[in-house]
């Protein structure tokens, strides 16, 4: 590693070569090996439940039928969980994802009814009812600068008072086979709603990672105030996060019709939020913004799915499994906790050790 | 430089600022050169050495008067104008993101970037490596521009926010208070790194408390009082006892 003290030799001296804070062994920012670790620790947890459920039912049976079927069960959960982490990371939360994917899916069933089933109408409608879900929450935090919970518990409620409206809270039909095949086809034994997952997933992990707007979208999380200051378009970033996520329940919405068939207003959509706030946090994500990674949440979603899937195979009450998810959710918030309270702890030693230093390295 | 420097306007210089809180008058008709070197401001609370700072800064806008960037009047609306002219604030602790590294808050709203398919991507590691560059010319020791700024000390994260003025090559450096939350040590390590900075010829402000500090450490005096500047002086010239009293009025 370079020596990374003032110019000089003097100040080299007075430095010494040792490693600085901040860093780890292996020369990686802390940051990135706590999303390291937290990634591992959770694909860690998968391969046990995966071997426990397998041991504890039919062995390889279990893992070849069922690998497929956690990831279908979970692609609805994942592609809204994409949005929900991009939301967390810019230090908000959108609870209406899931009453906006409710909407999205009974305006996709009346727009068919309506026009002789139409699926090219009904996904446009889809879509757009989805993003101008997704666009008044982004108004009201980006612009009216309402408190995220607030305004998302708001049209949490809104949203799916509308979806009541449209529907009669009725179930609506929805007359399409491609819709059907979306829902049930697979391409070499991978389900469509599984490819449409992982390119969610995959667009979501790219611009989050390297794109400029991702970049900005961490600073914006990590601080407002400074990102304001250095001349980041806060408002814009903030307003752009909200709308992916109704794009997201957009997608999710559609793909739900597709996966039952019909139009529930509330079922299968209503309470998405909460699992995906919980498979956010899982993943490493806090509530404060600026840290986590979609990867994260998408290894929570199939911790979550699995854990209903193999408990479900074990024959296990379905009460339980709402007692196993928010089991998990405490050990692991518990433990990352820990975690960083380690790292905080060690930065800290250093950085006293090294503001001793910096005296010696100017005088 | 000095020669060129003085027929030259100013490069940073205030003509009859004035602002109103309501109905208090923080400034009064400010006009004021700003040379180069290193220019310290003090006055007693409520002088309107803050307000001035935040006017410079493109942070609030004045009710009257106007800001020049050499010779030129500028109309500052936000931070960032005032940064595009060339004009670097270091602020307390609210310029830095707590979760980014150091390299990332070094070009926090500048990312070098290339485009691939129309993206905008951050290239991550010409920011470290540029960022490793800057911090070298700074006195204070760093860690790599890769670690997290939630781990620096005061002194460090002050060195970032003047590694970042470097970088972008600022004209005028702006600083309130800036040791206020440093322990005496990193307080003479920072105040050795502006004093080698405004030796270089580069435009300081700084605004700051400390009296015998500011006579041992500015090139100029600004003494402000009730909103307007009372005295411009050369600190060699100055006591002590002239600067206080000059500051509560009594001279």
């Amino acid at each position: 590693m370079r020596n990374e003290t003032a110019d000089g030799s003097q100040a080299a001296e007075a430095a010494g070569p040792a490693r600085a804070a901040g860093t780890s062994r292996s020369g990686l920012p802390a940051s990135i090996t706590r999303d390291l670790y937290v990634d591992l620790a959770l694909v860690a947890a998968l391969v046990v439940l995966l071997v426990v459920f397998g041991a504890a039912s039919h062995g390889r049976e279990f893992l070849e039928t069922n690998l497929v079927s956690i990831l279908d069960a979970g692609s609805i959960l994942g592609v809204v969980t994409i949005g929900q982490v991009i939301v967390m990371i810019s230090g908000n939360l959108d609870i209406s994802v899931g009453s906006n994917a409710g909407l999205v899916t009974a305006a996709l069933a009346e727009a068919m009814a309506h026009s002789h089933a139409n699926l090219a109408l009904g996904l446009v409608v889809a879509v757009a009812v989805g993003l101008v879900g997704g666009a008044v929450n982004a108004a009201a935090v980006a612009y009216a600068r309402v408190n995220s919970v607030i305004a998302t518990l708001a049209t949490y409620s809104a949203y799916l008072g509308v979806a009541l409206l449209v529907t009669n809270g009725q179930e609506v039909g929805i007359d399409s086979s491609a819709l059907g095949t979306l829902g049930t086809g697979s391409i070499a034994s991978v389900p469509y709603l599984v490819i449409v997952l992982i390119v969610v997933t995959v667009i979501g992990m790219t611009l989050m990672r390297h794109s400029l707007g991702g970049h900005r979208v961490y600073a914006v999380g990590g601080s407002q105030q400074a990102s304001r200051v250095a001349g980041i378009n806060v408002q814009r970033y903030l307003f752009t996060v909200f709308l992916l996520s109704g794009l997201c329940a957009a997608i999710a919405g559609v793909m739900l019709a597709a996966q039952t068939g019909t139009a529930q207003p509330t079922e299968g959509s209503v309470g998405l939020e909460l699992t995906a706030i919980t498979a956010v946090l899982l993943g490493g994500t806090g509530l404060n913004g600026g840290t986590g990674t979609v990867f994260g949440a998408i290894l929570g979603v199939l911790v979550l799915s699995t854990l209903d899937n193999g408990l479900l195979l074990l024959g296990v009450p379905a009460f339980w499994q709402e007692v196993a998810t928010g089991v998990v959710l405490m050990i692991a918030v518990l433990l990352q906790d820990v975690s960083g309270h380690r790292t905080r702890l060690r930065a800290l030693r250093a950085a006293r050790r090294r503001a001793g230093r910096a005296v010696g390295a100017t005088r | 430089m000095s020669a060129s420097e003085s027929s030259a306007p100013a490069r940073l210089a205030a003509v009859g600022l004035a602002k109103e809180y309501g109905h208090v008058v923080a400034l009064n008709g400010v006009s004021v050169e700003f040379k180069s070197g290193l220019t310290g401001i003090v006055g007693d609370n409520g002088a309107g050495k803050s307000t001035l700072m935040r006017i410079l800064s493109g942070v609030e806008v004045a009710d009257e008067g106007s800001v020049l960037v050499d010779g030129q009047p500028r109309a500052f609306e936000s931070a960032k104008d005032a940064r595009l002219a060339g004009i670097e604030s270091l602020y307390q602790d609210l310029a830095l993101v707590d979760t980014m590294s150091v390299a990332d808050n070094i070009f926090l709203g500048r990312e070098i970037t290339h485009r691939i398919l129309g993206v905008r991507v951050v290239d991550r590691r010409r920011m470290r490596h540029d960022a490793d560059e800057v911090l070298r010319t700074v006195r204070i020791s760093m860690p790599p521009s890769q670690a997290g700024v939630r781990q620096l000390s005061g002194g460090q994260r002050q060195a970032v926010a003047i590694a970042r003025a470097l970088h972008f090559k600022a004209r005028v450096l702006l600083l309130d208070e800036p040791t206020a939350a440093l322990g005496p040590r990193e307080t003479a390590a920072f105040l050795s790194l502006i004093r080698e900075v405004a030796d270089r010829g580069e435009t300081v402000v700084m605004v700051g408390h400390n009296l015998p500090q500011m006579l041992e450490l500015a090139d100029h005096l600004l003494v402000m009082r009730a909103g307007q500047v009372r005295a411009t002086l050369k600190p060699s010239e100055t006591s002590l006892r002239d600067l206080a009293e000059l500051m509560v009025g009594s001279a």
